[in-house]
């Protein structure tokens, strides 16, 4: 970030905030980011509603080009919205939607300690201690935000909430499909299984659809904040519940069914405790099954973002590659099911 | 290829001398960066295999015969990769519409693990060992 940008954010930043003196004495580029560019500010403020902030990030898009997820306004809107419910997020503090300073437009929230690393937060053994109370709050957090439903004026850009949010999800999977050059049977074989078994919709309620290890901060046992919130919208939420347990967003450690970091069991008690009630957990399978297909997709497509040339990335075309890893996923876990159906 | 050390194994060289010195002295986004390099590497030199060996794709038209018929699978093109590609096509659109869903864990299933699992030998053998999940995963 150059001295220019610098100054003009901490001079939008003052009055903005009706501060008296705002400096930015240091920024750092935060790693994780493909889409989007998270910036570490080091501030002094004096005066004004953020009186005394030494620290805050500042997020922007990346230079590359967004796909289907929302742009920064909305995900502002997105933040907020989950900070008012109760979750723990970094509380979003300033949007600029217009793009008139920087180039690009951009907002500033408060920064969440600790780690979001998944290597980390599934094998570290300092971690174990505090991984029941871990994959409980993660549950009560879940739980929260799914107590916000439509209609939400201030989230109007999410669209109608779908009447069947497993049979919009499956036809958007097709379209991915569709769109792409080659033919996958196995997704293929997998979508059409979510058709044939398709529980009975739910209310739609909001979803963050990214809600997995890697997407949210911890520190000393705690979680800090739920990051990343660029996919959400209206959908059942079990699908949140589905995408953070599947397998694949397990990083390896298979036996913690909860993202790798801790229990099942721990997750649902979590979110039961938080909800009042419990969801049909049988569903869930469903679920994973579907998130499966989903990370299977979206993998193919971010491969072929590197293959037609719109965007050359090792990292792009190594996500590709992956995509045999769900294949080979999905085709186990129907199987699975389908003998436990046959054996009851 | 008529020079030596022949591509295979200047790529396994590369990767290495890439492993062993450069590699360890790596950290956080440059250390992410080498592991993609490092595995990019190592599945390009597996695919070098696989195309001198037509096992591979032998295994899965042998499956897709056993499905569709011999003859079917003769007659889907000229070489191996078409044949491949235009199978694929018409078992992903024959599930689309509905042919197997009365046995979807039968036969059909058998064909998708063969070729799945092939795909795999090349892009990730540790997974079809181990459920190893490839390396690194975006964060």
């Amino acid at each position: 970030m150059d001295a220019g940008i610098r100054a003009a954010v901490a001079e939008w930043l003052l009055s903005e905030t009706g501060a008296e003196k705002t400096t930015i004495t240091g920024a750092k580029l935060l790693s994780g980011g493909a889409i989007q560019e998270n910036w570490l500010l080091d501030l002094v403020v004096r005066g004004g509603r953020l009186d005394g902030l030494e620290q805050a990030v500042l997020r922007t898009d990346a230079a590359s080009g967004v796909d289907e997820s929302h742009g920064r306004v909305e995900e502002f809107r997105l933040l907020s919205v989950g900070f008012e419910a109760g979750m723990t997020v970094p509380e979003p503090l300033v949007l600029e939607p217009t793009g008139s300073i920087t180039g690009k437009p951009f907002y500033v929230m408060h920064k969440a300690g600790g780690t979001a690393n998944p290597r980390m937060l599934t094998r570290d053994a300092a971690l174990d201690p505090h991984r029941t109370g871990l994959a409980r709050q993660i549950g009560r957090e879940m739980a929260r935000l799914h107590r916000i439903q439509p209609p939400r004026p201030e989230l109007d850009f999410l669209g109608d909430a779908p009447a069947n949010p497993a049979a919009q999800r499956i036809s958007e999977l097709y379209s991915f499909l569709d769109s792409l050059p080659k033919a996958y049977p196995a997704l293929e074989w997998g979508l059409r299984w979510l058709e044939l078994n398709r529980p009975a919709p739910s209310p739609a309620v909001l979803c963050h659809r990214d809600f997995r290890t890697g997407n949210y901060m911890v520190a000393d046992g705690k979680l800090t904040g739920v990051l990343d919130w660029e996919f959400a919208g209206w959908s059942d939420p079990l699908e949140d519940v589905g995408w953070f347990c599947a397998r694949c967003w397990r990083f390896g450690s298979d036996a913690r069914e909860a993202g790798g970091i801790g229990s099942r069991d721990d997750l649902y008690a979590g979110y039961e405790a938080e909800a009042g009630s419990a969801p049909d957990w049988s569903l869930v399978p469903y679920w994973e099954v579907l998130a499966t297909v989903r990370w299977g997709a979206i993998a193919l497509l971010q491969g072929e973002r590197h293959n037609s040339g719109a965007e050359r990335s090792i990292e792009l075309a190594l996500t590709g590659r992956k995509a045999a890893e769900m294949e080979l996923d999905i085709l186990q876990q129907i199987d699975e099911i389908e003998r436990t159906r046959a054996n009851v | 290829m008529f020079e030596a050390p022949g591509r295979k194994a200047l790529i396994e060289t590369a990767l290495a001398a890439f492993q062993d010195d450069i590699l360890p002295a790596l950290d956080g986004d440059r250390k992410y960066l080498g592991l993609m390099i490092a595995s990019a590497l190592a599945t390009a030199a597996r695919e070098l295999d696989t195309d001198a060996d037509p096992g591979s794709i032998q295994r899965i038209l042998d499956g897709f015969a056993s499905l569709y018929g011999e003859d079917n699978v003769a007659r889907a093109g000229y070489e191996p990769e078409m044949k491949l590609d235009m199978l694929s096509r018409d078992l992903a659109r024959e599930l689309r519409e509905g042919l197997y869903d009365t046995a979807l864990t039968g036969p059909v299933h058998a064909l998708l693990t063969v070729l799945t699992e092939e795909k795999l030998k090349l892009s990730n053998p540790k997974f079809l060992a181990a459920r190893e999940y490839s390396q690194p995963t975006p964060n």
